[in-house]
């Protein structure tokens, strides 16, 4: 595994609508109108129904699990929303190395992440410290 | 920018004085296989999740739920469905005190500190705090920043996650 500073992860990649809204909805108990229907988004100010937000931190926590396997755990992660997920748009979660540190048990690494959509919105940033093992 | 001096603050005594009071706590049902299939399949949706969030699971080989994982999304004892607040005066609302005048609410961001993994047959114990009211000048006048921390143990008081969560609001 390439742990040099500014080494960018494997992009996490979904087409997202209201096929991955609405199984999210179902796990989350987060049955709101602007999630499900485009009437309620536009009252919302939005073009059409959107996605939840923690559905981006879902992506970002499946980026980093995808990159680190089995031997890593994630020990710190922070999200900012900065623009909602619109309808029928394609969310990429991304991550790139910041720094690494040699620890007891392994090294921590430490990551920018953020998602974006297809047309070059920013979603969310974030970021996040996992440990791998050595 | 506003003087400093003369900005409106919105935090008033009684905001104050529940700084570091426990807005709520909770404990779920014991974490099922079912759950935490469920809900990697929506997150991984349309691929299919990792195996050790699908397998068997049961007492020889209880499943790992992802980290981000919601114990109380659904049923928890005592919990009746309601409406939620999501007016501006939700947390205030919470503790009992009047809320501050403000007409916008915006999601600040959420920071985590994980510890040991949720799995199949835990149960989890949340205890809310508010944590801090802070104040800045914006360009639309002062924002109020309002933490909470939400600290999950699970049934051996081993810390599962602590989380922060930041709301700003004018």
């Amino acid at each position: 595994m390439d742990l040099s500073i500014g080494t960018e992860l494997p992009p996490f990649v979904r087409e997202t609508g209201l096929e991955n809204w609405n199984r999210f909805a179902a796990v989350m108990d987060e049955f709101v109108p602007h999630h499900m229907d485009d009437e309620a988004g536009k009252k919302s100010g939005m073009p059409g129904a959107f996605g939840m937000g923690n559905l981006q931190s879902s992506y970002m926590h499946n980026l980093l699990r995808n990159w680190m396997g089995d031997q890593g755990k994630i020990t710190n992660f922070s999200i900012q929303w900065q623009n909602v997920n619109l309808k029928d748009t394609t969310v990429s979660a991304k991550g790139r190395i910041s720094a690494v540190e040699d620890v007891e048990g392994g090294k921590l690494v430490s990551l920018d992440l953020w998602t974006e959509d297809n047309n070059d919105r920013m979603l969310a940033t974030g970021t996040a410290k996992v440990l791998l093992a050595a | 920018m506003s003087d400093a001096s003369t900005a409106k603050s919105y935090i008033s005594d009684e905001m104050r004085a529940a700084i570091g009071k426990v807005i709520g706590t909770r404990s779920s049902f014991p974490i099922s296989a079912s759950d935490i299939r469920k809900w990697a399949i929506a997150v991984y949706f349309p691929e299919s999740p990792p195996e050790k969030y699908t397998g068997a699971g049961g007492p020889d080989a209880p499943l790992t739920a992802p980290e981000e994982f919601n114990p109380f999304a659904w049923a928890a004892p005592g919990k009746k469905p309601k409406k939620p607040d999501v007016s501006a005066g939700f947390l205030e609302n919470q503790l009992g005190i009047k809320p501050p005048d403000t007409k916008t609410i915006l999601n600040g961001g959420t920071v985590v500190e994980y510890g040991v993994p949720m799995m199949e047959g835990d149960v989890i114990t949340a205890t809310n705090r508010l944590d801090n009211y802070t104040e800045k000048q914006g360009k639309r006048g002062t924002l109020l920043f309002s933490s909470m921390k939400d600290e999950w143990t699970n049934q051996r008081g081993e810390m599962v996650k602590r989380t922060t969560s930041t709301v700003i609001r004018l």
